[in-house]
């Protein structure tokens, strides 16, 4: 089941950050999370987004490596470390994200993406507003 | 290998005169002892602030501290302290803010940064990890703290760059002026924001790319999740995320303690206009600090603008207090002072003076309860310090001796009382007269152990044994810095520290670390000369009763006072002037300090 993302009830707290990077990296490191909060503090907005497996995963094709891939469509993305070489730190495959959701770890130089945590995606567990869902879990919007 | 902690282990210096920027080892004794945020901020204030320096000339110094978990995901703890030498009160100032500065900074490799000096023009410090610089902030000199904060993140090249910013009250030295971060969260109380005029300091910028680790992040994140759903998320906090301080609104009202109309009644007749449903029939949304799922800002629709607040103390103050009752009129105050830099507690509590004064006929300085477009303009003239502002921003204590109002006055050591009448719930005049900074009900809110809680509020005794309880507690609450409005229980705050600290602190250490603390601000208010004297609250408390409500006809005597008091002092082992003695002192690690 992939992300799905509620921004009106997104209150800008970025935990969901937080978490991410230390279930991935054991440390506190918003710049490596693989998802992202943008604040809007004087409007009171928030945006909150990540990998959700998108039906044309564009990032696919683009990497030169041939490093991403996913078992099926809306399945996570997998990168391969080994092959991924973050593109000499221009990485092809962040650009050809539509929707801002790849990002390159400064400390590795490789691709981060949401892996979904193997299944149990700790940013849902934290997201106390219910923000950040897996599809197909709530209710009515 | 060294252990890792949540500490950066790094200190920012700025001089400004000199526009010298340097970086310093986070002193690991000082680190032990007084683990962060109020602790280690009053420890390096103390330690940088040559005794009787003039708070607005440049020998004063701004010391910003994180909380020792700042950076973590434990909930509040992003919040930042400003210290420094109040300017309305002359004593130890400790200002919190909440949002997501302390988080960046940590994030930038910092604990906390020391600034000195006077930049000779308007300025700004950005803060972009190890890249730090000032920049010529002429061009936002005279500007809105909004209309900063945008500059900044352009200076920044930043969308996520958080600021602390001056608007025109700090630029012009109103000695209540505060500092605002991310539009709706101030430090508020006590005028950090003219010290940071006087310094020609418009704005700190930071954005931290860095990260912050513990000693054993799986078992961090495991004591955590136990403490998030045992303790946090629960009944005790969760008012905060569906109703927000407004809530108090009622509380206060029904305990007839809301001051209204310059403090001379505690019932306030249009306060459904101002209070929690009030609020609630027009939110749009919970707004959060960092890290924090209690997320209390309530985003209100109001005629001025979406908005988070008006908090409690803007409805009681700017509210009851004036005679306003009407949430658009309160909003409207509410961001003409977010974005002007002043404090609403304060401006509140001089305007209501200000109106009672013209209504008794002492003085009228053409402001009068109720009347919405006198109490919208004086707030503005107060920033800008033109016309009527220029005296009324001189603070409650100057009016009253100047104009004859002494005996109106609601303040304690030159900081206007906030939204709590204490001839409603007497500890609070314990609490505010005994507080480090000055009339303020943060440090020992012992209202919510009587008149919000079903006990006797109409006595004092017992208040000094818990005014100095409360005090030890959130002292070294605020090393996390936790927000007041987790009521976190001792243990969880000693296993919450240890973990992110690595020091074996016990349920004792933690105690104690309040205790010392407390009385590191009190070598620093002694060594200023605060004394006894100055620990007193003013005449109307015991000579005015409120003449309506639950609290009517209720009052103490100043002998009555005078001895919880003595007792207070005793409890604390300080002289009967007020003093540390020197065997306290030695007991909490502090005799290097003795005066």
């Amino acid at each position: 089941m992939p992300l799905k993302f509620i921004n009106k009830l997104c209150t800008g707290c970025r935990l969901c950050e937080l978490i991410c990077s230390a279930t991935h990296f054991n440390e506190f490191a918003p710049a490596r999370a693989r998802i992202r909060v943008t604040n809007h503090p004087l409007e009171g907005k928030s945006a909150v987004m990540a990998c959700f497996s998108c039906p044309q995963a564009p990032c696919i094709p683009v990497c030169p490596q041939g490093a991403i891939a996913r078992a099926g469509a809306r399945q996570p993305l997998a990168i391969d470390l080994q092959k991924c070489d973050g593109c000499g730190g221009n990485p092809a495959c962040v650009p050809a994200c539509p929707y801002g959701a790849m990002y390159f770890d400064a400390v590795t130089q490789r691709a981060l993406a949401c892996d979904l945590c193997g299944g149990d995606p700790q940013c849902v567990k934290y997201c106390y507003p219910q923000a950040v869902r897996l599809a197909g879990t709530d209710l009515a919007e | 290998m060294k252990q890792e902690t949540c500490y950066a282990g790094k200190l920012l210096r700025v001089d400004l005169t000199t526009g010298t920027i340097g970086t310093e080892r986070l002193n690991p004794l000082w680190a032990r002892d007084f683990v962060g945020g109020k602790g280690l901020g009053f420890r390096y204030l103390l330690d940088v602030l040559p005794p009787h320096s003039d708070p607005l000339s440049p020998a004063n110094a701004i010391v910003i501290f994180t909380g020792a978990l700042a950076g973590t995901c434990v909930a509040t703890t992003a919040r930042t302290v400003i210290c420094t030498r109040s300017p309305a009160t002359g004593t130890i100032l400790d200002s919190y803010v909440g949002g997501a500065f302390a988080l960046q900074l940590k994030l930038a490799g910092y604990d906390g940064i020391i600034i000195t000096g006077k930049a000779p023009n308007p300025t700004a410090l950005l803060i972009r990890d190890e890249r730090v610089e000032l920049r010529d902030a002429t061009a936002m000199w005279g500007r809105g703290i909004w209309e900063t904060d945008a500059w900044m993140k352009e200076q920044g090249s930043d969308h996520d760059l958080v600021t602390l910013a001056i608007g025109p009250a700090g630029e012009n030295l109103v000695p209540f002026a505060c500092l605002t971060s991310e539009a709706y969260r101030q430090a508020g109380r006590g005028g950090a924001g003219a010290v940071f005029g006087s310094k020609n300091l418009k704005a700190v910028g930071v954005r931290g790319t860095g990260a912050v680790r513990v000693p054993d992040m799986p078992s961090f994140l495991k004591l955590y999740e136990e403490v998030l759903r045992t303790n946090l998320l629960t009944d005790a906090n969760l008012w905060a995320n569906s109703a927000g301080t407004p809530m108090i609104v009622g509380l206060s009202q029904g305990a007839g303690l809301l001051p209204t109309r310059g403090f001379s009644q505690g019932v306030f007749s249009e306060a459904e206009k101002i209070n929690a449903e009030a609020i609630q029939s027009r939110k749009q949304a919970n707004r959060a600090c960092a890290t924090c799922p209690l997320a209390c800002g309530q985003l209100t629709r109001t005629a001025s603008g979406l908005m988070e607040g008006p908090e409690y103390e803007t409805l009681g103050m700017g509210g009851a207090n004036c005679a306003i009752g009407d949430l658009d009129a309160v909003a409207a105050f509410n961001r003409l002072c977010d974005n002007l830099g002043l404090d609403t507690i304060s401006t509140g509590n001089i305007l209501g003076l200000a109106m009672l004064m013209a209504e008794e006929g002492i003085h009228d300085f053409g402001i009068h309860f109720g009347n919405v477009e006198e109490f919208l303009e004086a707030t503005e003239a107060i920033a800008y310090r033109r016309g009527v502002g220029e005296v009324l921003s001189k603070g409650a204590r100057y009016i009253a001796q100047t104009y004859g109002a002494e005996h109106l006055v609601m303040e304690n050591k030159g900081l206007e009382f906030p939204a709590y009448d204490p001839r409603g719930s007497f500890g609070m005049a314990l609490a505010y007269c005994t507080s480090d900074r000055g009339g303020c009900h943060l440090r020992a809110w012992t209202v919510a152990n009587d008149a919000f809680a079903g006990a006797d509020p109409f006595t004092l005794e017992g208040r000094a044994e818990m005014t100095m309880a409360l005090q030890n507690f959130n002292s070294v609450k605020w090393t996390g810095i936790f927000c007041d409005f987790w009521a976190i229980d001792a243990v969880t705050l000693t296993r919450l520290l240890a973990a992110g600290t690595g020091q074996p602190y016990t349920e004792a250490d933690i105690y104690q670390i309040g205790e010392r603390i407390w009385n590191l601000g009190r070598l620093f208010n002694v060594r200023e000369g605060f004394r006894r004297k100055d620990d007193f609250p003013p005449p109307a408390i015991f000579d005015r009763p409120l003449p309506e409500g639950p609290a009517a006809g209720k009052n103490f005597t100043r002998e009555d006072y005078d001895a919880a008091l003595s007792e207070y002092y005793r409890l604390r082992g300080w002289d009967e002037d007020g003093v540390p003695t020197p065997e306290k002192l030695a007991e909490l690690g502090l005799e290097d300090l003795m005066p």
